[in-house]
């Protein structure tokens, strides 16, 4: 296999709090390949987020990696770069598309102002060259009216619109990795598919790879072709779409998919997973997910299960795997 | 740019419907203009020379009469044409000191919020050590070291002891801003502090930084007014509304044209800067501008 473009190995992330240390990302490890959609889900507070703003280096204040912690990029070692480089890097290889877009986008700043700046902190194109830029990617993703749309403010424009502008952005310098959080969340349903078709699009057209951080696993079978299922700061499993869709190990992970509503089933009402996830400043020991799993025996209050291959692509962290007849129906 | 600093999308209003707003802002702002083409047009505007003494003698003070409107001060000068002269010293002294403590009250504010830690901590400790000190003692006791503070010593003590309030605020509009996610994701497209800063913060800080601009002008006015009264400001000859008011203040007989004309000028222009600054506060309404 080629070299991937990007290798997580422990990401770990540690906030300090009052009420001691959350340790939000816990051993994290995943690569990505050119090309590839690697789906992150889980639901909120899982560290998702975390994870991908550790790629870029922009933890939030408290927030702190440890030191065994290697992000590479290509053979770059992200942990270790000066904040020049890192600068160098964010927006032109490593691109960032944001949850809300409205919230994302500066309310004082023109949409093509905002475009051209990216090109201007990268390269030495002159003002009307990073302008002109800005409204041809705009084009691209298919914004209309795009020269009159770049002289107008974010609160001119719709959500899809702005969705569209923000990708714009993050597409501008050609980046190899596109980290997209939540990219559609905030849209209707219908402009949700149009943004979808648009990063489907672009992925096409220029071979980037995208990490993509959702808790709709609808999107996820829309765009991705491996995905890693989050709990409490962990990875719980780890699988091509469509094994895990077809048959998901991890209780957590079954629960997630059971929750998805359907069509073609009647139900009176749709299953969830009892309880919420523990706070991270006091994971339970032995499995995380114990306390909701309605397989749990005694082993799981006592040792925490380890990540373990299944299958060539597929992994597991859960004592399901080698327990398999406590597995209830 | 007053319109988009909301986040929310502007609805078309009807003109009508907006007419009350606009003349609260409307009328101060024609005030100002006004105001300030006095200042600038008192050659043409003053019937004599400001600092001349009449050579008939009379060197008196006079009521109110045809050949002097606004009376005569102790040395017999034209009351009308000190006071136009006066607008040039008051308003200008205030719009230029003030605009020396918003871009320094500016500066230390927007570094103090976007540094944050020690930086932003020694920065605000500092504030409120000067805020402690009370402005208008400060400055008789400095005043009071010059023999005679030329116009710019004048301007920049005004300055640099009116910008901690700049600071402060600006310091806390940072500091929400920060939290937003436009920064982050004008981080995560490589942009470096500085243009985050310049590009991004900055033009945020327009409202804050007019409407307490608009403010202090008033506060400068009347802190020029007071000292040039005490006769600390503006040296003799020089005309402030101040000093007029202090060239009226001796023993011997009321002079009231000697208080009330100048007096209805510094009234006048504190009024107008501070009906401006409500009414710029209300214009930018979605933003919180403290005060």
């Amino acid at each position: 296999m080629t070299q991937p473009l990007l290798t997580v190995h422990d990401l770990r992330v540690t906030f300090e709090t009052e009420t001691g240390p959350a340790r939000a990302v816990d051993s994290v490890s995943f690569t990505l390949h050119a090309g590839e959609t690697l789906a992150l889900v889980g639901e909120s507070g899982c560290g998702k987020t975390l994870t991908a703003l550790s790629v870029l280096q922009l933890l939030p204040d408290g927030g702190h990696l440890a030191p065994t912690s290697r992000i590479t990029l290509r053979d770059q070692e992200l942990t270790e770069l000066a904040p020049g480089t890192l600068r160098g890097i964010r927006g032109r290889e490593v691109a960032m598309i944001f949850q809300e877009p409205m919230a994302a986008l500066n309310p004082v700043l023109r949409i093509g102002d905002q475009l051209a700046e990216v090109v201007r902190a990268h390269t030495e194109a002159s003002r009307d060259e990073a302008w002109q830029r800005a409204v041809h990617m705009l084009e691209r993703v298919g914004v209309p009216d795009a020269p009159l749309r770049a002289r107008q403010y974010p609160h001119e424009l719709s959500g899809g619109l702005c969705q569209r502008a923000m990708i714009a952005m993050a597409l501008l310098l050609d980046p190899a990795l596109v980290i997209a959080d939540e990219p559609t969340t905030a849209l209707d349903v219908t402009v949700q598919a149009q943004v979808l078709d648009v990063l489907r699009a672009q992925r096409e057209r220029t071979g980037l790879a995208l990490l993509l951080i959702t808790h709709d696993l609808g999107v996820v079978a829309e765009l991705a072709s491996r995905v890693i299922v989050m709990y409490a700061g962990q990875v719980v499993e780890e699988a091509p779409v469509a094994l895990l869709y077809d048959s998901p190990t991890h209780p957590y992970t079954a629960g997630l998919l059971a929750a998805v509503p359907t069509l073609d089933v009647e139900r009176e009402r749709l299953p969830d997973i009892p309880g919420t996830v523990p706070a991270a400043t006091a994971w339970p020991a032995g499995c995380r997910f114990r306390d909701r799993c309605a397989h749990a025996w005694e082993r799981c209050a006592i040792d925490a299960p380890a990540l373990t291959q299944v299958a060539p692509a597929h992994r597991v962290r859960c004592h399901l795997v080698d327990e398999p007849e406590r597995r209830r129906a | 740019m007053m319109h988009s600093a909301s986040r929310t999308t502007t609805l078309a209003v009807p003109r009508a419907m907006r007419r009350p707003r606009d003349r609260a802002l409307h009328v101060p702002l024609v005030a100002v203009v006004l105001l300030a083409s006095i200042a600038v047009a008192a050659p043409w505007l003053a019937p004599v020379p400001p600092n001349q003494i009449p050579s008939d003698g009379l060197i008196t003070a006079s009521s109110p009469t045809m050949a002097h409107p606004f009376g005569t001060d102790p040395l017999g000068r034209d009351v009308l044409s000190r006071v136009l002269y006066g607008a040039r010293v008051s308003l200008g002294v205030g719009t230029l000191s003030v605009a020396l403590a918003v871009g320094f009250g500016g500066v230390i504010g927007a570094v103090a919020g976007f540094m944050g830690g020690v930086v932003d901590t020694v920065l605000m400790r500092l504030v409120d050590v000067l805020l402690a000190i009370p402005r208008l003692l400060l400055l008789l006791v400095v005043t009071a070291l010059w023999e005679s503070l030329p116009l710019s010593g004048l301007i920049v003590l005004l300055g640099l002891t009116g910008w901690y309030d700049v600071a402060r605020l600006v310091r806390a509009d940072v500091r929400a801003l920060c939290g937003r996610d436009f920064v982050a994701a004008a981080r995560a497209a490589g942009a470096s502090p500085a243009r985050v800063l310049w590009r991004h913060l900055v033009p945020h800080l327009q409202p804050t930084l007019l409407v307490l601009g608009t403010l202090g002008l008033a506060n400068a006015i009347v802190l020029e007014a007071s000292l040039s009264f005490l006769g600390l400001g503006v040296q003799p000859p020089q005309a402030s509304w101040g000093s007029i008011l202090g060239d009226g203040y001796v023993p011997g007989g009321r002079r009231w044209w000697l208080t009330l004309f100048p007096g209805i000028a510094v009234v006048s222009s504190v009024l107008t800067c501070n009906a401006l600054a409500d009414a710029l506060r209300r214009r930018f309404d979605g933003r919180q501008v403290g005060v």
